[in-house]
């Protein structure tokens, strides 16, 4: 027997992931869909495949998440879909429900979050239900695994039962009778005689899907055929169906559904707070600040407690077996290529704890809603401003909280800029030379360096979306769910997943670049830091550096700083022979810039801008699943960070 | 018959005239006859929150100056 499969769809929110999760008891495989960064899981149910896909509310040809959910069911042919819908919103969320009975596919409706519906005094008419759409329909609250081993059940006797019913909801006759029209236009073609979804193309064509449309031009006899539909397309054809849908809908929820008027809603009122024209961004801010005061002073003793273990683990071992270069690869190279990973944990974990609480308590929908304005001016998304505040934490984590950016185009550009926004990471370079060379204006110089991160970020959102991605702008669609207090179990699980997935994947990028650099740092055996081969290749490319007037120590401190951007601090140390203290670095320090504070500021944009750490970069690669948005944000960090050292120098006055 | 945009907080408008190319706001309710209320506006006036068939869903002004509303009494 070949292989069962199940689909999970639904619209965003209404607890799909709680319903996998129960179904496949959580041990999802994650992944990205073929060529987008949209988020795939997988997940198994005995020895049935489930596949989660993105949360949709249509199935059009314009929106990506659409496309993935449309062409996954009628391309990989599932055998059975389970379409979970939120029982407290059953009106716009059966409309998806009635598109998937548009596709030649067996169905199941799952009313899920029924413990909100006994709260609210909601009655619902199971049985009658399954008469208008005409598949078997089940309740759930997935959250307390309720009704989830009846659906278990209900799931393999679909499966068994492999007869064809005739379970076609219809629409008004003079929109069937066209469909049938074009069904038999179609069916001429032999293409077409074979497939068993001319229902839905010939509702597709109505519509003036383009997909469909794009498929039909590409058979020999395409043109001619569109030729014959077109003549029965009307032009508010997609405002009929989508009339007829909703019509069908309301006489089934007047027949089957009850819902007492609501006198208090608790979202409502918190709302009035949260949102309200002069509250709603303090608030807004005031969260900002203290998920991020949060996540980064929880984190600190984590990463002081990481360190000190990394720390005593290399004595340990330089005890064990002495300085030898067996030694020195397992403190240099492998714990500290892990501990380059393992340190970035902490602000990840805690990130995702406050985010996925957020994201699920109905919030982050909110701030989306307070703050788009100011990202529409960018061309982005209302979410994509958490995500660039959170990359003055680490980079790393604000990249991966870019998932729940429903734009594919937005999402990439987020992630791009995301480089520019100055982490933590960066800022021990920053005090280190601005404290050598500006002293008590040291603060300024440094702010100044944050501000031109943010210029540039701004900058190069405008310069991608006018010339590289130069899709439309995304329709904003955004419902602003009721608030639902999260559960600890599956933020839990929720954080876990995005931790898992960092170590998994920009782990073993980061551990092989950090052991090639210790690698380089060693060899030749028994090198002065002056002979190693990563001075020799300091002095081979610092030529490339020279019309910037950085020394090669300061380019090696570039070089270092590609593991992370604090360590460009310890290749002073390391090179320059002394302990890694401030005052007897400092004037060594000023020299590698020909002690000119212009060459120095120029240093410190440079570090500002360049290439992202190879943590980040890995999780770039991780997030867009793209070798070439991965280049693209080494080779544009590198050229823009070599362009505005230059200018400032040029500015400075250097070259005249 | 107005703009959608130009509903004032609290107005509930009747659908009369969303353009087809808008279709998966057509696919989330926005269709003619379909009753419409502006719940507020976003602290800096945009975008907008509505409720539509007994759900919250917000929506930019640019989107919104495309559909046209009869006000109810």
């Amino acid at each position: 027997m070949s292989e069962q499969t199940i689909a999970l769809i639904g619209n965003p929110n209404v607890g799909k992931t709680v319903v996998f999760n129960a179904l496949t008891g959580s041990k999802a495989h994650v992944a990205n869909w073929p060529g987008v960064t949209v988020e795939k899981k997988t997940g198994k149910m005995d020895n049935i495949t489930v596949v989660d896909l993105p949360g949709t509310y249509s199935l059009t040809a314009t929106a990506i998440d659409d496309l993935i959910a449309r062409n996954y069911i009628l391309e990989d042919s599932p055998q059975l879909v389970i379409d979970i819908l939120d029982a407290t919103n059953l009106e716009r969320n059966l409309y998806l429900g009635l598109l998937l009975k548009e596709i030649n596919v067996s169905v199941i409706f799952v009313l899920n979050m029924m413990d909100i519906v006994r709260k609210k005094k909601i009655q619902i008419d199971l049985k009658k239900l399954e008469k208008y759409l005409k598949s078997p329909v089940i309740s759930t609250a997935a959250i307390n695994d309720e009704g989830i081993s009846d659906l278990k059940k209900l799931i393999k006797q679909e499966l068994k039962s492999s007869s064809l019913k005739d379970d076609r909801v219809l629409y008004d006759e003079e929109i069937e009778s066209r469909i049938t029209q074009i069904k038999d236009i179609l069916t001429k073609y032999d293409q077409f005689q074979k497939d068993d979804n001319l229902r839905w193309i010939s509702i597709k064509i109505l519509e003036k899907d383009e997909k469909v449309f794009e498929k039909i031009r590409e058979i020999p006899d395409g043109e001619k055929i569109i030729g014959d539909i077109e003549k029965l397309v009307k032009k508010e054809d997609r405002i009929l169906l989508a009339s007829a849908r909703y019509s069908y809908i309301s006489e089934i929820i007047k027949n089957c559904y009850k819902s007492p008027r609501n006198h208090f809603s608790v979202s409502g009122f918190l709302d009035q707070f949260f949102l309200d024209k002069y509250l709603g961004i303090p608030i807004f801010l005031v969260i900002l600040w203290a998920m991020f005061e949060f996540t980064f002073q929880v984190a600190t003793p984590f990463m002081s407690l990481i360190e000190l273990i990394q720390e005593k683990l290399g004595v340990l071992i330089i005890n064990l077996l002495g300085e030898s270069l067996l030694s020195s690869f397992l403190v240099d190279g492998l714990i500290n290529g892990f501990g380059s990973i393992i340190i970035f944990l902490p602000n990840i974990f805690l990130m995702f704890l406050v985010l996925s609480f957020l994201e699920d308590s109905g919030y982050l929908s909110r701030a989306a809603f307070v703050m788009d304005r100011f990202m529409y001016k960018l061309g982005l998304h209302g979410r994509s401003f958490v995500s660039l505040i959170l990359g003055f934490g680490c980079n790393i984590p604000a990249i991966m909280s870019a998932r729940s950016i429903e734009s594919e185009k937005d999402r990439l550009v987020t992630i791009m800029i995301n480089q520019n926004i100055s982490c933590s990471a960066r800022l021990p370079v920053y005090i280190l030379i601005a404290g050598v060379v500006w002293r008590e204006n040291a603060g300024g110089i440094v702010f100044s360096l944050y501000l031109l991160g943010i210029i540039v970020g701004i900058s190069m959102a405008l310069i991608l979306q006018k010339f590289v991605l130069k899709s439309e702008r995304s329709l904003f669609l955004l419902e602003l769910g009721d608030y639902r207090f999260p559960t600890v179990k599956y933020t839990v699980i929720h954080m876990w997943e995005r931790g898992r997935e960092f170590l998994k994947k920009a782990g073993k990028i980061i551990l092989v670049t950090v052991i090639i650099l210790w690698f380089l740092q060693v060899f030749p055996l028994g090198s002065s830091p002056n002979e190693s081969y990563l001075y020799t290749f300091g002095k081979f490319i610092q030529p490339i550096f020279s019309p910037l007037h950085f020394g090669v120590i300061a380019v090696i401190g570039i070089i270092f700083g590609f593991i992370a951007k604090e360590v460009v601090i310890s290749a002073f140390a390391l090179m320059l022979g002394v302990s890694e203290s401030l005052p007897s670095l400092g004037p060594t320090i000023f020299m590698e810039f020909g002690s000119s504070p212009v060459i120095a500021y120029s240093f410190l944009v440079f570090i500002l801008l360049y290439t992202p750490c190879v943590a980040a970069l890995g999780t770039i690669y991780q997030e867009t699943g793209s070798k070439k948005w991965t280049i693209f944000s080494v080779l544009y960090g590198l050229g823009l960070a070599y362009f505005m050292a230059f200018l400032v120098q040029l500015i400075g006055g250097v070259y005249f | 018959m107005i703009l959608l945009s130009e509903l004032k907080i609290g107005e509930i408008g009747i659908i009369k005239k969303v353009d087809s190319d808008l279709h998966r706001l057509l696919e989330m309710g926005l269709i003619p006859g379909s009753e419409i209320k502006l719940i507020r506006k976003a602290p800096v006036g945009d975008p907008f929150e509505f409720e539509i068939k007994n759900y919250s869903l917000s929506l930019r002004k640019e989107e919104c100056q495309k559909i046209e509303v009869e006000i109810r009494e």
